[in-house]
């Protein structure tokens, strides 16, 4: 069985560690609770042709007020660091959050070229408050998939899990050690 | 020689070419290449790298150029070093690490040097144990104390890659709780993360080591990956060391893929077997428990190996001892025997000493010990023995047949009892003259053998063929049988002396002679010699008085021979015609003339008594003129 690093990144609350226990765990909790650091968990998925450990990285949230240049500390850096593919989620609710998603996004592409990366919409059970509009993906070149999600229902969580681990896995770049 | 020149310049140039060409021909080429060789970067790059490493070789050596040329070198290095670190400390990661630890592994062992010395005067039992321990394994007495304190097991081994905090490969005991390791691993990167990042600068020490009760955590840092050890107790630190070789050893072969997919370094039985390494033989004190009651079991084995090979060895010695002497006894009290010497060798019972050719053999001696023959080493000289019983054996091998005769020897005088041959008696009689030992024979009770005795028997006694001579039932006397003439059977039994110690019993003899005296008296009872008229007898009368006189005549020696007194009656008869008176007086005529034609017969006359015989009277009978013979027995005189 094959094992794989994957990071949650993006602005804080927008739901990220929601979307690890949904995936993992199958459950939602409606209690927030800042994430400081980093949550680890791991979940093993069958996929198309193998089964695969996906060892998640739930990064604490980037606070969209930092400058582009301090949105990254230099911790994200080091938890970031070997990752095998990158989920930027970002609030629906909150289009701020899609700016530092964005942001965030340019600075990954930059710092890890050929990684993986899918961006998700969370909170689509709120959609009919969602402030983003068209164009709020604009920006996100190169971007593997776009997917609206929910962690309190469950909507496109384990799709959207499944779909970045797929491709993670086919990525032949990662047995070259060239992340 | 640009185009800028003149026409007239050109065509003098061409001139000056041609002339060139004329006067220099093939060396212009060869200017022309040499200039080329100069001007051109690539043959001269060529050039240099051909001479190069001589000429390094060459300023190596010189004494003056040698020092001019490390400067740069060394400034080089040392610029390239500060540009790009981390490529040089990853390079020398693989060498400063064993060298470092050979250095600190010096100094360990003069402190176990000193901790040797330290202890060289402690006397506690435990030292004192150790101390036993070291000398029995070889191991030195510091190391042995070192191993006693050590007190840790390594239960789980990670190797993870240094960036992603990903599994590479693991490692574990058995009896290890299983855990997530891959959670465990991206979490304990994290946390180096956070450490590192969170101290800024001066956290660029990675974490070493964490503690959670009587669990620690070692984190060996590699350049590419990281060997998280899950350690129970508290482990020396020369384990790390073996976990950094382990960890090096590692890096050297399989480096370069640690940065690649985790499954590819997790398939490569090297790492594994690395792994695993490290984790065998790190159970100290378990492992101290169960050799020492191994050693302990190895201890008792060996201490009940010895007490069996030392019973063993006693009870084997105690029954060769007492076989030996069972052995030694035997021989001693056997006749013909002197034992002069018997000892256990070698597994060997050895004997030596004087043997007589007739004791017994050796081999039944022994096997009446119930000792095993090949066990018995012999060393026995002949001799003569001058015991009692060897004698008598002697004695009796001389004799040759003598089954049926006792020998007495009662150390001086030989007594006999028993049948001999001649030869035998001859040979006895002659003993004390030629014998060491016996001084006399007596033969009283001795005598000569049957065949032989009945043989002188009729010798002496000069016996008639028709006398049988025989050994009687009893054994105890020779009995005479068979038919003899009285006369012979009277003159023997009158001398009837013993032959060769045999009595000689004739009474059968004498039955066969009575038996036929009786049967002489019976013929001749109421025989009759008829007369025909007056004193004359029948002719048959006259013939039969022959055979009468020669029955009488037997019967008168048989008599005398067998000592019996008979009387011959003859009876006178008379027909009874005329008168009693002449009748009485014919009958005693008749008698007298019986009596008279006996006695000419050789018929002793004392034997022989007329008497008149008993008739009747009155009556005329023929048949009365006749003589009747009676015959009496008297009574033994």
């Amino acid at each position: 069985m094959i094992s794989r690093k994957l990071c949650l990144l993006g602005a804080f609350a927008v739901g990220k560690t929601s979307l690890m226990r949904r995936f993992v765990k199958g459950v939602f909790d409606e209690r927030y609770i800042t994430t400081l650091g980093v949550k680890i968990d791991t979940k093993t998925v069958e996929l198309e042709n193998q089964t695969a450990k996906l060892v998640i990285w739930d990064i604490e949230g980037a606070d969209p007020a930092d400058r582009e240049n301090q949105l990254i500390s230099s911790r994200m850096k080091a938890y970031l660091a070997g990752t095998d593919g990158l989920l930027l989620v970002a609030d629906g609710t909150r289009p701020v959050t899609i700016d530092t998603a964005r942001a965030i996004y340019r600075w990954f592409t930059a710092e890890f070229p050929s990684v993986p990366a899918a961006l998700l919409l969370n909170k689509s059970d709120l959609v009919d408050e969602w402030a983003a509009g068209e164009g709020c993906l604009d920006g996100f070149d190169g971007l593997l998939q776009c997917f609206t999600t929910s962690a309190l229902s469950g909507e496109n969580v384990e799709r959207t899990f499944l779909y970045l681990a797929e491709a993670l896995t086919k990525d032949e770049n990662r047995a070259d050690g060239d992340s | 020689m640009t185009d800028s020149r003149n026409p007239g310049d050109r065509s003098e140039a061409a001139e000056l070419a041609r002339l060139r060409a004329l006067l220099l021909g093939d060396e212009k080429k060869r200017l022309d290449r040499l200039y080329q060789r100069v001007t051109e970067p690539e043959p001269r790059t060529g050039d240099v790298a051909e001479v190069l490493p001589g000429a390094m070789n060459r300023v190596a050596d010189d004494p003056v150029a040698g020092p001019q040329m490390e400067r740069p070198i060394v400034q080089t290095i040392r610029s390239a070093i500060k540009r790009d670190t981390e490529s040089f400390a990853e390079a020398l990661f693989p060498v400063l690490g064993p060298a470092i630890r050979r250095a600190v592994a010096d100094a360990l062992r003069s402190l176990v040097q000193r901790i040797n010395v330290a202890m060289e005067h402690s006397f506690t039992a435990k030292g004192l144990r150790w101390r036993l321990e070291a000398a029995r394994s070889g191991v030195p007495f510091g190391q042995v104390v070192m191993r006693h304190t050590m007190l840790y097991a390594v239960q789980e081994v990670f190797l993870i890659q240094a960036e992603s905090g990903l599994v590479l490969a693991s490692a574990r005991r058995e009896d290890t709780l299983l855990l997530d390791k891959d959670a465990f691993s991206a979490m304990l990167t994290a946390i180096q993360a956070f450490i590192q990042d969170s101290f800024g600068a001066a956290g660029g020490e990675p974490l070493r080591s964490a503690e959670l009760g009587d669990r620690t955590l070692w984190l060996i840092n590699g350049p590419r990956a990281v060997l998280a050890c899950v350690i129970i107790g508290s482990p020396p630190h020369e384990v790390r060391e073996q976990l950094m070789d382990a960890l090096e050893t590692l890096h050297s072969q399989y480096g370069d893929q640690f940065s690649g997919a985790p499954e590819l370094v997790a398939a490569e039985p090297g790492v594994n077997a690395i792994l695993q390494e490290t984790l065998l033989g790190e159970t100290v004190e378990p492992a101290q428990d169960s050799r020492r009651s191994r050693s302990r079991l190895i201890w008792a084995g060996a201490g009940l190996a010895l007490l069996l090979v030392l019973t063993w060895t006693a009870w084997t010695a105690w029954t060769d001892n007492r076989l030996e002497h069972r052995l030694a006894r035997l021989f001693e009290s056997e006749p013909g025997y002197v034992l002069t010497r018997h000892d256990m060798r070698d597994g060997q019972f050895h004997l030596a000493g004087l043997r007589d050719p007739l004791a017994r053999p050796p081999a039944v001696l022994i096997g009446e010990t119930g000792v095993d023959s090949e066990r018995v080493s012999l060393g026995f000289h002949p001799y003569q023995s001058l015991e009692a019983e060897m004698i008598e054996r002697r004695l009796r091998a001389a004799l040759g047949d003598a089954t049926n005769l006792e020998l007495e020897f009662d150390g001086a005088g030989l007594a006999v009892r028993g049948a001999l041959t001649s030869a035998q008696f001859a040979m006895l009689e002659n003993l004390p003259g030629l014998h060491p030992v016996i001084r006399s024979v007596d033969l009283s009770q001795a005598r000569l053998s049957a065949a032989e005795a009945v043989e002188q028997a009729r010798a002496q006694l000069s016996a008639p063929p028709s006398v049988a001579f025989a050994a009687s039932a009893a054994g105890d006397r020779i009995e005479v049988a068979g038919a003899a003439p009285v006369g012979w059977f009277a003159a023997a039994s009158e001398r009837s002396l013993p032959v060769g110690g045999w009595a000689l019993d004739f009474e059968p003899l004498r039955q066969s002679l009575g038996s036929r005296l009786s049967e002489l008296e019976r013929g001749l009872e109421d025989s009759v010699v008829q007369f025909s008229r007056g004193l004359r007898m029948t002719p048959d009368s006259q013939t039969r008085m022959e055979s009468l006189a020669r029955d009488l005549a037997e019967l008168q020696d048989l008599a005398a021979g067998l000592g019996v007194e008979i009387e011959i009656q003859l009876e006178g008869y008379a027909d009874g015609v005329g008168a009693a008176e002449k009748n009485l007086e014919i009958a005693m005529s008749r008698a007298r003339a019986v009596h008279s034609a006996l006695k000419d017969r050789g018929i002793n006359p004392d034997l022989l008594v007329l008497a008149p015989g008993h008739w009747e009277g009155g009556a005329a009978d023929p048949q009365q003129r006749k003589v009747v013979v009676q015959i009496t027995r008297e009574p033994a005189r």
